[in-house]
């Protein structure tokens, strides 16, 4: 033991002080930077020797030295950004983001100062690509998000958003109780609109042969817009009335500009004939105002002659949701001129009711064709198990009129805006209105953080002490949630850096007087011999 | 953690900012119309986790709203399409109102008491030569009157057009706007000043027609008319036009008729014809037959019994005219060749004979909704200035019109009824028929003249004098027995024609008087040294062909004094020829005759039927109704606009911006800014604090 090791004690006191120093240093230098976390130098006593005492047994140690230099991966505070591609975590998990060079090296960052490149793909500053899912379109805009594959980079190549073709088109409104029988058929007068309409004139149908209708444009799988109007006319032969039982009975027809009907039957084309455009046709029963029964007939496959003959007309086919479908198959396709056909688009309708079973949703069965209803009206089809909406059309006296109407197809848009929820699915906003989810962003956690390697610009690289990232989407597991048009901020905090700052300068200055005051024993040793 | 202060400190800033923008806007736009107040809502920032405790980290401006009540605005585009309509009407009205003056000294009401009285002046002292000139010129004035009042009406239907036509064109023009601002809107949904600018436009457009507003999930709205028509689907907008006269086919299904229906005239009714028995469409025995309505099939047009006028479907040669309009059926493209095949019972023609507006569509062709009197479809237009011009010029304009020219045809009839079974002072050398016979050598029932429907079977006599002397040479009937068939003495407008009655005089008179006929009017000529007078005529055929009538003309704009009685003084029928074959210059019975017309009652024809009234009577409630109308249409008017004014002042209530309240908030966000600038400073002075601990 002597005087020379309480020197050498001193000096790795300096040296880990400084060193600490560094780390501070660091800390406050980075103090705005995006993203960073801080660090914190931990210290440890050295050996010691064994010294006899006259207790017995004593150790003496010979100073310290750097056990670790911890990560603090604690929350940074947020601070606000006006792009949307400027994300943070809340809570647990890195970004990941890969080097577009040959090596492909993966790194994680806290820093999502993210921005689209000139090719389209998502970066951090250093051009590193943010890695994502993408996802399943058809889930898109349902709120439950689909994932496919294994994560890669994020990349906008298409600006559009596709067209949808209308699926379905939903109508309520009210008719009025009051209308006159415009259109009458003494053999069919449930169908003396299908049978007045010609889509061979001029004007396939006058304005003074129904009683009132609604035009609604809906689009083809091409984005292009077609007129669908639905012609509505009372049923109000003596016939007809004497049979019905106090109901009040109004046929329809579905109908497209005769021109834009590319329908093919049997090999006629319907754009010829005198059913140009006729798309349904079919009855609505109501009571007390309310609808109590819908029919529907569209043309089967099988039809042949005139199409217009009602023999040629079968009951509709419903679609999954129980609602009776149609087809104008606008764009001319083949095998898609009949709702049964293999690559039909069909069209439902959606007056307010629908028919909850399978299999057989018509009844009587008996009725496979239009021509056998003649003029019963008890053996109109109806849906079996019917189920009527509050929105449902109805026949009160008080005028018609249309109180909503919708259908889901959508014409092609161009991108707008993107925007990231805190789930961190990264959605497009499209001029068509419509809102795409695009890709969700992967976030990876590490059983040991502290085991990331720093690479610096804000990056850190998964090694085998931190184990291999574990990957997810926001907001499952232990994973927190993102935040858009939020940076996090650096989480080192002044005042703690401020006080270790202190303690640091002082353990400094003790460990100079460590060293002084040895030498200046030391001398007082070599003193002693004059 | 000062940083987070700092972070908290800067989103309150920027939050107070926000919201001080807006309700500076709000200030800023306090008077301009259709803006809407707006205001912000705010949410807490996400809190983060620090010493394991939720720490909050400021707040979010989350959305700019529009305060506006939907419920309000529908109910506001239904009363502004109602009052705007009522104001286009009583506007309009208080100038036709005007056209049928009341007063004392002028108007038709006592122009045509001036008209009596001038006879009763007449029958009073029948020698004086003035008195006739009084009553020509009275009779002048009234005609001249007529002819004024209906051109007017005319001049004021045409300006109509013009606004109607504007208005169609304005309509179209927000249809378009509206969709373009959809297409925006779907893109954009929080561009609050593009939502303020459709609202406007639709405001706009609720004064111009009735519309029905549903607006969709995705910000779009659709515009339907009030009577179902789309007018704005989303990015497409419809279109409507202003389409001149047209006739449009309704065929039953089953029918095989390929020809077309043509006409000529306007009326400023529409005709719905549906045929009750099939057949030729060319006339004849076994043409078709059709009734007619005019109110799209409510009701038809029906004779003395109530039951439905049937017409017989003719070619290009025989026309049916209704209200003015003549129509016929052709070949498919050629109106002068006949029809090939047959009409069968069922079916209708629409005839529009009038510019109309139209709604297209690419389905079923185009949609009228000019708005039709009587029917009870809602597919026409019924609301805003658009429906309240179309209203003014076909019901109510069109109406006078029509009744106006109804007064005038019965006027010029039972004037000249009268008045050509009279003798003025100078009997005819010669004397031709003011109106033309389109068929001369058709039964005269069906000859085509004008007053042809009112002739009766009977007897005419002629009154002979000799050209020198004077004296009388006896009256004789004209004998129609030589007319085979069928050979008896009367004459009758189901049998005979023009042609025969021509025949028949030269047969009755040879020598003495001849006949002839020339562009179908009837020309009766005495032979040298003979002149005649009529006697008797209990047909009414002097007054059907105009011979020595008063009037000639036949409906308000057309009406005038008979050339020949206007010439000559003398030709003014007071008196008439006597059991002896003389006339006297003392005579007054056809004066007297004519003067009790004034309050006698009469068959009165009418487009819609008989009527009995007197023509003075009839005159007076056309000129009432029309007060009345304009007065009704006044009221209306002030109501709706009223409800409108009410309906405003609520959503202004909910939308408009109060200036006070306003000043309020601006305090408020002034306050919290201040308090925020506050947090940020004391987040200095920490800053300041810890780094002044390190010596």
């Amino acid at each position: 033991m002597s005087l020379t090791s309480s020197l050498y004690a001193g000096i790795s006191g300096l040296s880990t002080q400084s060193q600490a120093m560094s780390v501070i240093g660091n800390n406050l230098a980075n103090t705005n930077t995006i993203g960073f976390k801080g660090s914190t130098m931990q210290f440890e006593d050295v050996f010691y020797s064994a010294v006899n005492t006259s207790s017995g047994f004593g150790q003496v140690g010979h100073g310290t030295s750097v056990a670790s230099i911890y990560g603090n991966f604690s929350q940074g505070s947020y601070e606000s950004s006006s792009e949307a591609t400027d994300v943070a975590i809340g809570g647990n998990g890195f970004f990941v983001v890969a080097d577009p060079s040959q090596s492909g090296e993966t790194y994680y960052t806290r820093a999502g100062n993210f921005r689209f490149d000139s090719n389209g793909y998502l970066v951090d500053p250093n051009g590193y690509r943010v890695q994502g899912w993408e996802v399943l379109q058809s889930s898109s805009g349902t709120g439950n998000v689909k994932t496919i594959g294994t994560p890669d980079d994020i990349r906008l190549n298409n600006f559009q958003s596709p067209p949808q073709a209308t699926s379905a088109v939903s109508l309520s409104m009210n008719l009025d109780l009051g209308s006159t029988d415009n259109s009458t058929d003494a053999a069919n007068p449930f169908f003396a609109l299908l049978n007045q309409w010609d889509g061979t004139d001029d004007e396939a149908i006058g304005d003074s042969d129904y009683a009132y209708q609604n035009t609604i444009k809906v689009y083809d799988e091409n984005g292009t817009a077609h007129d669908l109007t639905i012609y509505f006319d009372p049923v109000d032969d003596d016939s007809v009335t004497s049979q019905a039982g106090g109901n009040q009975l109004w046929e329809y027809i579905v109908t497209c500009a005769p021109d834009e009907d590319g329908r093919t039957i049997g090999g006629t084309n319907l754009k010829s004939t005198s059913a140009a455009g006729l798309l349904m046709a079919g009855t609505l029963t109501f009571n007390s105002g309310e609808m109590i029964g819908m029919s529907a007939f569209t043309l089967g496959s099988g039809a042949t002659g005139d199409f217009k003959n009602l023999t040629n007309w079968i009951p509709a086919d419903v679609d999954d949701e129980g609602y009776p479908v149609f087809t104008a198959n606008f764009s001319g396709m083949s095998n898609a001129s009949t709702t049964s056909a293999t690559e039909a688009q069909p069209i439902s309708l959606d007056l307010g009711v629908r028919t909850t079973a399978s299999g057989t949703v018509w009844s009587p069965t008996t009725v496979s064709n239009a021509s056998m209803i003649g003029t019963t009206p008890t053996v109109l089809p109806r849906m079996v198990s019917p189920e009527y909406s509050a929105s449902a059309t109805t026949n009160y006296d008080n005028g018609s009129t249309t109180l909503s109407q919708s259908q889901d197809g959508y014409a092609a848009g161009f991108l707008q805006d993107i925007t990231v929820n805190t789930d961190g699915v990264v959605t497009g906003k499209y001029s068509n209105g419509q809102v795409l989810d695009l890709y969700m962003l992967t976030l990876a956690n590490f059983s040991n953080e502290q085991g990331l390697s720093r690479m610096g610009n804000n990056l850190f690289e998964a090694t085998r002490e931190s184990g291999a990232a574990t990957t997810g989407t926001a907001n499952t597991g232990t994973l927190g949630s993102v935040n858009s048009n939020t940076l996090e901020q650096s989480n080192v905090d002044m005042a703690s850096e401020m006080v270790r700052l202190i303690t640091t300068q002082r353990g400094f200055q003790a460990n100079s007087k460590v060293i002084t005051t040895a030498d200046s024993m030391l001398s007082d040793v070599i003193q002693l011999k004059r | 953690m000062i940083k987070n202060l700092l972070s908290i400190g800067s989103s309150a800033l920027t939050a107070s900012q926000v919201a001080l923008d807006v309700y500076g806007n709000n200030v800023a736009n306090a008077s301009t119309e259709g803006y809407v107040r707006r205001s912000v809502t705010q949410q807490e920032r996400s809190s983060i986790t620090l010493n394991g405790t939720s720490v909050g980290t400021g707040t979010d401006v989350q959305s700019i709203v529009r305060n506006l009540s939907t419920f309000l605005q529908d109910q506001y585009y239904d009363n502004a399409a109602e009052a705007s309509m009522w104001s286009s009407i009583s506007g309009n009205l208080s100038f036709t109102e005007s056209l049928f003056a009341t007063d004392e000294d002028y108007g038709l009401s006592t122009q045509l008491s001036t008209f009596w009285n001038s006879w009763q002046d007449l029958s009073a002292s029948p020698d004086l030569e003035g008195t006739r000139l009084t009553t020509l010129n009275s009779g002048e004035t009234l005609a001249g009157l007529l002819n004024s009042v209906a051109s007017d009406l005319q001049q004021q239907q045409a300006l109509l057009n013009t606004g109607i036509k504007q208005n169609v064109t304005t309509a179209n023009t927000i249809f378009k706007a509206v969709a373009d601002l959809n297409t925006k809107l779907v893109a954009n949904p929080n561009s609050l000043d593009l939502a303020d600018q459709r609202d406007q436009l639709v405001n706009q457009l609720s004064t111009i027609m009735d519309v029905n507003v549903v607006r969709g999930d995705d910000g779009q709205i659709t515009i339907l008319s009030g009577g179902g028509q789309t007018l704005v689907d989303g990015g497409h907008a419809y279109e409507l036009s202003v389409e001149g006269p047209r006739a449009v086919a309704n065929l039953d299904p089953d029918s095989d008729f390929d020809g077309g229906v043509y006409f000529e005239g306007s009326s400023s009714d529409e005709f719905s014809i549906e045929f009750v028995t099939g057949g030729s469409a060319s006339g004849g025995a076994g043409a078709a037959q059709f009734k007619v309505s005019l109110d799209g099939g409510e009701t038809w047009l029906s004779d003395e019994s109530g039951d439905p006028i049937l017409y017989k479907a003719g070619g290009a040669d025989d026309k049916v005219t209704v209200d003015g309009v003549s129509i016929w059926f052709g070949d498919g493209t050629d109106p002068s060749q006949p029809a090939t095949t047959d009409i069968s019972a069922g079916d209708g023609f629409n005839i529009v004979p009038k510019s109309g507006v139209y709604w297209h569509s690419t389905t079923g062709g185009m949609v009228n909704i000019t708005p039709l009197e009587g029917s009870e479809s809602s597919k026409r237009l019924s609301g805003g200035s658009l429906a309240g011009q179309l209203m003014t010029r076909d019901e109510y304009i069109g109406g006078y019109a029509d009744d106006l020219d109804a007064f005038a045809q019965n006027l010029i009839w039972e004037v000249n009824r009268a008045h050509s079974q009279g003798a003025g002072l100078s009997p005819f050398d010669s004397v031709t028929g003011t109106y033309s016979a389109e068929h001369t050598d058709a039964p005269l029932a069906e000859s085509g003249l004008d007053f042809a429907d009112r002739v009766e079977s009977g007897g005419l006599s002629l009154a002979l004098y000799d050209a020198d002397t004077g004296d009388s040479l006896g009256v004789t009937a004209v004998d129609f027995s030589s007319i085979v068939p069928p050979g008896t003495a009367n004459f009758d407008p189901a049998v005979h024609s023009l042609e025969d009655v021509r025949d028949a005089v030269n047969a009755t008179f040879p020598g003495q008087v001849s006949a002839s006929i020339s562009n179908g009017a009837l020309t009766i000529t005495a032979a040298e040294g003979v002149q005649f007078q009529f006697a008797d005529d209990s047909t009414g055929l002097l007054a059907a062909t105009g011979i020595n009538t008063f009037f000639d003309g036949t409906d308000a704009s057309s009406i005038q004094l008979n050339a020949t009685t206007a010439a000559d003084p003398d030709r003014v029928c007071a008196g008439h020829v006597n059991g002896e074959g003389e006339y006297n210059a003392g005579d007054n019975t056809t004066a007297a005759a004519l003067s009790a017309l004034s309050d006698k009652t009469i068959d009165l024809k009418t487009l819609t039927g008989d009527d009995s009234t007197s023509l003075q009577e009839f005159l007076d409630s056309i000129v009432v109704g029309v007060g009345a109308d304009a007065s009704q249409a006044n009221t209306n008017a002030l109501y709706a606009t009223a409800l409108t004014a009410e309906v405003s002042t609520r959503q202004e209530s909910l939308s408009g911006v109060n200036l006070d309240e306003e000043l309020t908030k601006i305090m408020q966000q002034q306050n919290a800014y201040q308090a925020a600038a506050k947090l940020i400073q004391v987040a200095g002075d920490m800053f300041d604090t810890i780094l002044s601990l390190p010596q």
